[in-house]
């Protein structure tokens, strides 16, 4: 964010002090001192009345550039006033200096300030962290631009996404809008445009590739080629210096960061530009990775700490550049999640959020009316529905979208719900059948014990309780299941941290599925160590998973074994169990998706479709991990149940 | 009136086909039906079930619908087109219970509809039912 703001700031203070020397807008010298004192006084008190005074010669002269330049400081100082805590100006009141600032620059025909009007705006918002609606005014303003053919309103507005995406690190978005800048800049005639220099936007698209890639280089080449002013010249020597450094050449390094540091406008073009220089320097000198990561901590920008891990790999130093780089993704992590969540928090506020929450509910009362034995479970079932839909929901706005994100949003929240409404319908179905086939063979099988007498022979009647007695299980397993889903949703899951032995929870793992095997298959458990191990852990939730992964097995493999190995991995500091079956395996594009809820790899094998998810949940809260092993390939399937042997403080208990 | 259960006959001139993927289910229908001395052949797939019938024409199939590969509407779609199998009484025995399946079944021409859990006595009398259905036919 910063990073932007000081561009614009930057950008501003260009325009204005060269504006200082020759009266670059061509308005009446009567006014132009006038403009100059209300343009010091921005955001400050003595404002208006220099504002004032600028307005009331502007009109005695007839001059209506000047007048609209009046319209312009209002806004700006307006918008810098919404900033400040306390100054009473609200966002009501911006938008109306925008309003009055298009209107008059239109009807006086000085275009370029109907278009600035959109970029103070612009600006004000995405400051108030505003970023959907600055993107929003942005393509509005490109829409029209592009309805009035006008090249200038184009070339600013794209100049704006740029800033905006490059902020949001979407390089690809950051390219596109680059390309096109450059093609405007390249075919157009409009002297407001030409006047102006197109290297800016080169060094942008240099910065959307890959540090050190062939475009990059093509983009600082044309970015050189294309520098019309003195700030230009800066940033070309700034990117020659980082070129030479990333090809070991010193000496040409030295003396464009030579160039750069002797001139004073050299934070204009990035804050962290001296910052990143020292930490060139550091790496040439063959500084300690100690040093380097605290200078690189120092710069603030992604393409900055960039360039350093690009240099520190060209001069050798492969650790030091793995371990920034490390550092890298994280800090862009961190950003990222800064960004999305501002975003989410914009759209949730505006985005009537109220609204399609209100719909979901009248899509999940409605089924409500479900008639058949499911009614009872229905509450549990629409309550794991519901969250789960949320869920998605929330998950779904976090991804970030190219472009037209809002429209897009609404449309796949929409869609979202819909199949949500889909996944459910088909679960309470499933779920019809699922119950049924185990209450099928107790019905069945009480009413055959409860014949006269003599009908059957004793040791069938015996095999029929069995039957009885086994389904009933499966039946309670079935509804504990969706008991437990709807449990972890509503939070009531609770994680009980105590002295846990590693073989203890295999044996009892094993004790409690061994029932669900098919004939013919065996199930054993393995260990390489043979005196006990004790970890604080949850040992009852443990066994939990195991249980259900055994089972999982039990219910695929119909030849063969299933085998449950326990072992301390003491590097990583876990308990590691994995069990591996001889069953018909996981199709590699299902990994991930059988951890989903509702989904069944086979449609025939009996299952809520919820067991892994609530592996995968209760695995979450204890800090614990459950995947499937997709490099295990000697048929059948291979699942991995990792604890930390010293849980995580976070737990969530 | 003694109830069906508690009759015996010998019913052995009849060829019943029993259709499901679950072999408990299949286990079930066989003990229920035990005190009427069928001749009773089990098949745990559509495939199978069709095989069956190509090997053997039976006089009434008890058939379950869902089922892996072929299932049980499918079944009895192919029955039906083939001249040689269309006459033969066909039961469906289902945990689908939504009215759209019980349709969609006589619609493809099942004779009957069962819901699962089976409730014996329901069972007895629709296969009775049927078999003498199939008696007054071939009178």
């Amino acid at each position: 964010m910063k990073r932007f703001l000081s561009a614009l700031i930057a950008l501003a203070a260009v325009c204005f002090t060269s504006a200082a020397q020759d009266n670059p807008y061509g308005i009446d010298d009567s006014c132009y001192p006038l403009y100059n004192r209300a343009e010091m006084l921005v955001g400050k008190p003595g404002f208006q009345a220099a504002n004032d005074s600028l307005l009331t010669q502007a009109i005695l002269v007839g001059d209506t550039k000047a007048q609209t330049l009046y319209y312009v400081m209002r806004l700006k100082n307006l918008s810098n006033l919404g900033r400040q805590e306390g100054s009473g100006i609200t966002e009501e009141d911006v938008k109306k200096g925008y309003d009055e600032l298009k209107t008059v620059a239109e009807k006086f025909g000085h275009v370029q300030y109907f278009y600035y009007a959109y970029n103070l705006y612009m600006t004000y918002c995405y400051n108030c962290h505003q970023i959907e609606k600055a993107t929003t005014l942005a393509r509005e303003m490109q829409s029209v631009a592009l309805e009035r053919g006008d090249d200038y309103g184009r070339w600013m507005s794209l100049k704006f996404l740029v800033s905006l995406y490059m902020d949001m690190y979407d390089y690809q978005a950051v390219r596109r809008f680059c390309w096109e800048v450059i093609k405007i800049y390249n075919n157009t005639e409009d002297p407001l445009i030409k006047r102006q220099s197109v290297c800016r936007s080169w060094f942008d698209l240099a910065d959307s590739y890959p540090v050190n890639s062939d475009s990059m280089r093509l983009c600082v080449a044309n970015g050189a080629k294309a520098a019309l002013v003195q700030m230009d010249t800066l940033r070309t020597n700034y990117y020659l210096a980082v070129l030479a450094a990333l090809d070991r050449d010193t000496r040409s390094y030295k003396k464009y960061r030579d160039y750069c540091m002797s001139d004073p406008k050299i934070l204009f073009i990035g804050k962290s530009v001296p910052t990143t220089f020292d930490a060139m320097d550091a790496v040439i000198a063959g500084e300690s990775i100690d040093t380097l990561m605290a200078i690189t901590s120092r710069i603030e920008t992604f393409r900055g700490m960039k360039f350093i891990a690009n240099v520190t790999e060209a001069y050798g130093y492969e650790q030091s550049a793995f371990e920034l780089e490390k550092k890298i993704v994280q800090w862009l992590e961190s950003k990222l999640t800064d960004v999305n969540h501002q975003r989410l928090v914009e759209l949730n506020a505006n985005m009537g959020v109220a609204r399609l929450n209100k719909d979901l509910e009248e899509t999940v009362r409605h089924e409500h009316t479900a008639k058949n034995i499911i009614t009872i479970l229905s509450v549990g079932i629409m309550a794991v529905i519901l969250a789960f839909a949320f869920f998605e929901m929330a998950t779904m706005r976090k991804r970030r979208d190219k472009d037209e994100k809002m429209i897009a949003d609404l449309t796949e929240a929409n869609e979202k719900v819909k199949l949500a409404d889909a996944a459910k319908t088909r679960f309470v179905q499933n779920m019809s059948h699922e119950v049924r086939t185990p209450l099928n063979a107790i019905v069945g099988f009480s009413q055959l014990l409860s014949l006269p007498d003599g009908s059957f022979p004793e040791e069938e009647k015996e095999e029929f309780a069995n039957h009885i007695v086994n389904n009933t299980k499966m039946l309670t397993m079935l509804l504990d299941d969706i008991l437990n889903a709807s449990a972890m949703d509503s939070g009531k899951y609770n994680i009980t941290l105590e002295d846990g032995e590693m073989h203890f929870i295999a044996r009892s793992a094993i004790s409690s599925a061994e029932h669900r095997l098919q004939p013919g298959v065996t199930m054993t458990y393995e260990s390489d160590r043979e005196e006990p191990f004790n970890f604080i852990t949850d040992p009852r939730r443990s066994q939990q998973i195991l249980i259900n992964l055994l089972t999982n097995s039990c219910k695929h493999t119909t030849k063969g074994s299933i085998v449950l190995r326990g072992a301390v991995d003491e590097e990583r500091g876990r308990v590691v169990y994995t069990v591996t079956d001889t069953g018909p395996g996981v199709p590699p594009d299902k990994a991930e998706a059988i951890f989903d809820r509702f989904t069944k790899l086979n449609d025939y094998v009996q299952g809520t479709g919820l067991g892994l998810s609530i592996c995968r949940d209760i695995a979450g809260r204890m800090g614990a991990s459950v995947y499937l092993d997709t490099t295990y390939t000697d048929g059948g399937a291979r699942f991995v149940f990792e604890i930390p042997i010293v849980p995580p403080e976070n737990i969530d208990k | 009136m003694t109830p069906l259960y508690a009759q015996t006959h010998d019913y052995s001139r009849f060829n019943v086909l029993a259709v499901d993927d679950i072999p408990l289910n299949l286990l079930l229908v066989q003990k229920m039906l035990s005190r009427f001395n069928f001749t009773i052949r089990t098949a745990s797939g559509g495939q199978q079930a069709l095989d069956a019938v190509a090997e053997k024409k039976p006089d009434l199939i008890l058939l379950d619908l869902m089922m892996p590969g072929i299932d049980g509407f499918e079944v009895i779609r192919r029955l039906r087109e083939d001249p040689a199998t269309a006459d033969i009484q066909i039961v469906i025995l289902s945990a689908l219970n939504s009215n759209e399946d019980v349709v969609k079944g006589f619609n493809v021409g099942a004779n009957d509809f069962i819901m699962k859990p089976i409730i014996m006595e329901k069972l007895l009398s629709c296969v009775i039912t049927q078999l003498q259905l199939v008696e007054a036919k071939t009178k």
